[in-house]
């Protein structure tokens, strides 16, 4: 499979603390990477880096390449309108909006990237949304919200989907639940970065997941390999082979 | 004066207040941004249009537009050299640049049109009609309808287009509205244009009822502050009723006790609703 994302050697520092240090992955279209690691591990800052996003003044080095293309000096509203799509830790949604219009402010860019859903296809992804249309996102539950902030993610027509501990604050079914929804994107050709620490579920949908820690990856495997890695039985899997 | 006379003369007051305070209504509650220069550009918007007809000899109604467009592009420049403050939501360094800019456009404005008082000749100030007793000139009624006018253009606008959309997100939370290939610093952009434009627009509708001076602006950032605060800041609806109660309370408090306290007595009602109600006329 030939990379539609490749990383290499990425570095981010907050003044002199260095967070990710020297991390290089690749995705493919069609594979979903899952990122696990401990609280503090520098997944967050990994894929921020990665969507050229940041909510502090971080400072990075390293290569970003997407179909080929250097895009590590671009902004990332430009990165967003090349495919870049990252849905934010704690759900990024505009809490005074209402349901649709968060999926409508959202507009696919000019030149193709992805594919294209308009408001009715993320009902179709996300079936439970429909019903809430028109209710203030902030009064959604947890769930809810994060479909939307999936939904509005889709809307810009990605061809790479970033997701940053989707599964924070919801119950273990709607993980899963929700999980699998992405999985079926994947099926779709969509390429997903999926940072998670609920890692027996990472393992359930993903292809591939990288062990991060103190800002390195210290593995990566597959999911059969990864189920039978002494570190993430060890660390993640509550000690027990599954 | 009858009452009725009263309360018809607030509701032209009023007008003029609304339409003077729509833009940084837009401003404060949907970019949360401040603009302390806003009633230089009022006065800025009366010169202009003076300007138009008397050194140009355009008709009124063809020097507004120039007054409007002229604020716009002060309104675009004074943004894109606050780009970075803005970005970093530096409220207090805005109000301060933004005061400066005041400065700077009064003193700018004294030097291109002079000291001297200054009379703007719109036509809709030759004809009056009276309506339950009170004197009105077709300039309060075209002020009249402006307001309202712009007031639902700009509700419309924020709320059922992509571009309100976008605006309101920006106000959110600009970060997050740039993973989605909006540009923040482009949307503020706009946002102070209108602004600008709106108040150069108050400018050039109000001004022809009473002389001008380069230094008028003061009182028409007091009167805009107000309004916004008392309709309940980023509520556009709050902000048109405000307007026509602060006309309304003006004109009576100047009529039944009198003419020289009722701004200090619109303060009071000010520091009442701060009091008893600090989210203004907004109902959530």
């Amino acid at each position: 499979m030939t990379a539609l994302l490749e990383v290499s050697d990425i570095r981010v520092r907050y003044g002199n603390s260095p967070a990710v240090q020297g991390v290089s992955l690749s995705v493919a279209a069609g594979e979903l990477l899952a990122i696990a690691g401990a609280n503090g591990a520098g997944k967050s800052t990994l894929v921020n880096a990665i969507a050229g996003w940041s909510r502090g003044p971080a400072h990075v080095e390293g290569t970003v390449t997407l179909s080929g293309r250097d895009i590590s000096r671009l902004t990332a509203q430009e990165r967003s309108r090349m495919g870049v799509a990252l849905v934010p830790e704690a759900r990024g949604v505009f809490g005074d909006m209402t349901l649709e219009e968060n999926l409508l402010m959202v507009k696919a860019p000019q030149e193709g990237t992805g594919r294209t859903y308009e408001v009715e296809d993320i009902y179709g992804v996300f079936p439970q949304l429909r019903d809430r249309t028109h209710a203030q996102t902030s009064t959604l539950s947890g769930g809810e919200r994060q479909m939307v902030a999936i939904g509005r993610a889709l809307r810009a027509a990605p061809n790479l989907l970033i997701l940053d501990e989707p599964s924070v604050g919801l119950a273990p079914r709607l993980v899963l639940e929700i999980l699998h929804h992405i999985r079926e994107l994947v099926e779709d050709g969509l390429a997903v970065l999926l940072v998670e620490q609920n890692v027996k579920a990472a393992l359930e949908v993903c292809d591939r997941l990288s062990l991060l820690e103190q800002g390195r990856v210290i593995v990566t495997g597959t999911a059969d390999e990864m189920r039978d890695d002494e570190r993430t039985v060890h660390a993640y899997l509550g000690g027990l082979r599954s | 004066m009858s009452l009725l006379a009263q309360i018809v003369n607030g509701i032209a007051l009023g007008a003029g207040y609304a339409l003077l305070a729509v833009g940084w209504s837009v401003l404060l509650g949907s970019a949360r941004l401040v603009n302390f220069a806003h009633g230089q550009l009022y006065m800025l918007g009366a010169f202009i249009t003076w300007w138009g007809t008397s050194a140009l000899g355009l008709p009124y109604f063809v020097a507004i537009p120039l007054a409007v467009a002229g604020a716009a592009i002060l309104g675009m420049m004074m943004q894109l050299l606050m780009t970075r403050l803005t970005l970093r939501q530096d409220l207090v360094s805005l109000m301060l640049v933004t005061l400066a800019f005041g400065y700077i456009f009064t003193g700018g404005a004294s030097l291109i049109f002079g000291g001297d008082p200054q009379q703007i000749p719109s036509p809709g100030m030759e004809h009056r009609f009276i309506v339950f007793g009170a004197h009105l000139a077709y300039q309060d009624l075209v002020i009249i309808f402006c307001a309202l006018g712009l007031y639902a253009a700009t509700w419309w606008v924020l709320t059922k287009t992509n571009m309100g959309r976008i605006v309101r997100g920006v106000a959110e939370d600009p970060k997050l509205a740039q993973l989605y290939g909006i540009s923040p610093a482009k949307v503020y952009i706009g946002v102070f244009v209108f602004a600008a434009a709106s108040a150069a627009l108050a400018g050039a509708l109000i001004a022809p009822r009473s002389p001008i001076l380069t230094s008028i602006g003061f009182e028409e950032v007091i009167i805009t502050f107000l309004v916004v605060v008392i309709g309940g800041i980023g509520n556009i609806l709050g902000g048109l009723i405000a307007g026509f109660g602060l006309g309304i309370f003006t004109a009576l408090f100047g009529a039944y006790v009198s003419p020289a306290y009722s701004m200090a007595a619109a303060f009071a009602v000010l520091l009442v609703f701060l009091i008893v109600r600090p989210q203004g006329l907004k109902t959530s």
